[in-house]
């Protein structure tokens, strides 16, 4: 599996946070507004998501770097560049 | 032998559907067994067991709609163990269904009703010597107005039965005209009461849909959250007190901690705040209390309620036992655990009947402050709102620093502004030493 692949990284989050927010349709989601809004995601549904992230990219993101990972469209970015 | 009833897993529920038996006739059973598994508006629930014994007779069958306090079986004791109560803070048992009452015409009302108390529950000792009077001499608490369902009935003829008798049909939503009298007198007493709800019990036929659909359900939760929280606000005359707490210290203490951790082990804000709420209880007990008739009643364990919003709408208060005494790391565990079954409609009864007092952290989806309203018998509720950058001064210095607003929603029956006063600044301070939390 190549995980700088745009469209990998793209389907395993969704995945993810399916897992986290299953009442949540993905295509209803606007991929520029706030997470935790779109997917009605608390603090620690948001922490699940990052130990999630490690687990399947191998990438640890730090708490400082939170404010870079608040939607959908920064967070495929944000893995796409660590990648 | 002892009857095992339908629970009530709060003010907000009538009735719940009997999904499936744990256990069958004949099963030996502990205290804290899980033995049924039950369909609520808060979604499925796994009740408990709070004695040891055999279970000697099943009553009800799965797929039946059985309102609160239905005999479900019949437990046989053990003779060398006493029946225990739940094992921390026993809820207020069979507490009367709460109704709506038509928009037009009002259904009577009956007089005021004695809620039944909690198990008795060791006062705190010793209590801060400025602690408000536990009771009133002069004002004598207000007893909840109970509105029963259209079967209610006025003062003129009302059934002749003994006080024990109405409080139990009281407390069960059980229509005295529905009960004959086993005596010549004609007076209803307690056995007559309990062979009603046996008789009740066998004649129950299976509900055919044992899963409700999701709107049903969503609709329900809806207007068991309107009925209990319509009540509490009709009946606790809250007061509301506010603070900000400059959160700079706990988030850089938060940080240094998490950046010493893996992932998964990091701790969110959330858990320093439900600790340090607990603790600030333990030094300001009279809020970690029920209100009943009797008056205040002190709880020893701080079982902080967590409010957890549900997708598909409503909420429910899940609690995390003696949370003062548990480390960050054990909150964090908790937390995210009953978080999770929350969501996936897997808590057990314990859970949901044991909060002595409630949190509420909807500052984390963007409110500023929440006030919030107590939900019975609780006397307190405590609302945390979103953390901003605000100017602060600090020594003559202006400066910018995280915020957080915290409310305090209290009974005044049970406190006055100063004790909820003396618990935000204890708060406060906790906070300001986040190490010992």
């Amino acid at each position: 599996m190549n995980t700088s692949d745009p469209e990998f990284i793209k389907t395993e989050i969704l995945k993810i946070l399916n897992k986290i927010a299953p009442e949540i349709d993905p295509d209803t989601v606007d991929p520029q507004n706030e997470i935790t809004y779109e997917f009605e995601i608390d603090s620690m549904d948001f922490l699940r998501m990052v130990v999630k992230i490690d687990e399947v990219f191998g990438i640890e993101i730090p708490e400082a770097e939170y404010g870079e990972i608040t939607t959908l469209e920064k967070l495929l970015t944000y893995l796409a560049k660590s990648n | 032998m002892s009857e095992y009833k339908m629970p009530s897993l709060g003010a907000d529920m009538e009735d719940a559907i009997l999904i499936e038996w744990k256990v069958k006739e004949g099963d030996s059973v502990q205290n804290g067994d899980i033995i049924a598994e039950i369909e609520t508006v808060k979604g499925d629930i796994d009740v408990e067991v709070f004695e040891d014994g055999v279970v000697e007779k099943i009553i009800a069958q799965p797929g039946q709609k059985l309102p609160v306090g239905t005999v479900l079986a019949y437990i046989k004791t053990d003779i060398s163990s006493s029946p225990k109560e739940a094992p921390d803070e026993q809820p207020p048992k069979e507490i009367p269904p709460v109704e709506i009452p038509p928009v037009s015409d009002p259904p009577p009302t009956i007089p005021p009703v004695e809620i039944p108390s909690p198990a008795p529950d060791p006062i705190r000792e010793p209590s801060p010597p400025e602690i408000t009077p536990v009771k009133d001499p002069i004002r004598k608490p207000t007893p909840p107005e109970v509105v029963l369902p259209m079967t209610s009935i006025n003062e003129k003829n009302r059934p002749r039965a003994s006080p024990l008798a109405r409080k139990m049909a009281q407390n069960l939503g059980i229509d005295l005209q529905q009960i004959k009298s086993s005596n010549e007198s004609g007076v209803i007493h307690k056995v007559d009461i309990e062979s009603f709800i046996k008789n009740k019990s066998k004649n129950l036929k299976p509900v055919i849909q044992v899963k409700e659909p999701q709107e049903s359900k969503k609709n329900k939760m809806r207007s068991a959250i309107a009925a209990a929280m319509s009540k509490s606000n009709r009946e606790i005359p809250h007061y509301y007190l506010e603070t900000s707490i400059d959160m700079k210290i706990a988030l850089d203490w938060l940080r240094k901690e998490n950046s010493k951790r893996s992932i998964s082990d990091r701790v969110l804000p959330a858990a320093l705040l439900i600790k340090a709420t607990a603790l600030a209880l333990a030094e300001v007990p009279n809020l970690n209390a029920y209100w009943t008739n009797e008056g205040l009643q002190q709880k020893e364990n701080i079982n902080i309620g967590f409010t957890i919003s549900l997708r598909q709408g409503g909420l429910v208060i899940p609690a995390i036992q003696k949370a003062n005494q548990k480390t960050l790391d054990v909150l964090m565990e908790e937390l995210s655990d009953i978080i999770q079954r929350a969501r996936t409609a897997k808590l057990r009864s314990s859970e949901l009947t044991t909060g002595t007092v409630t949190i509420t952290n909807v500052g984390e989806r963007g409110a500023e402050k929440v006030f919030g309203i107590i939900y019975p018998p609780q006397v307190a509720l405590i609302g945390f709102g979103k953390i901003i950058e605000k100017p602060w001064a600090i020594n003559g210095l202006l400066g910018i620093r995280p915020v957080l607003s915290v409310t305090l929603a209290a009974d005044h029956r049970a406190t006055d502004g100063i004790i909820g006063s003396r618990f935000l600044e204890k708060l406060n301070q906790l906070l300001q030493n986040p190490h010992q939390l």
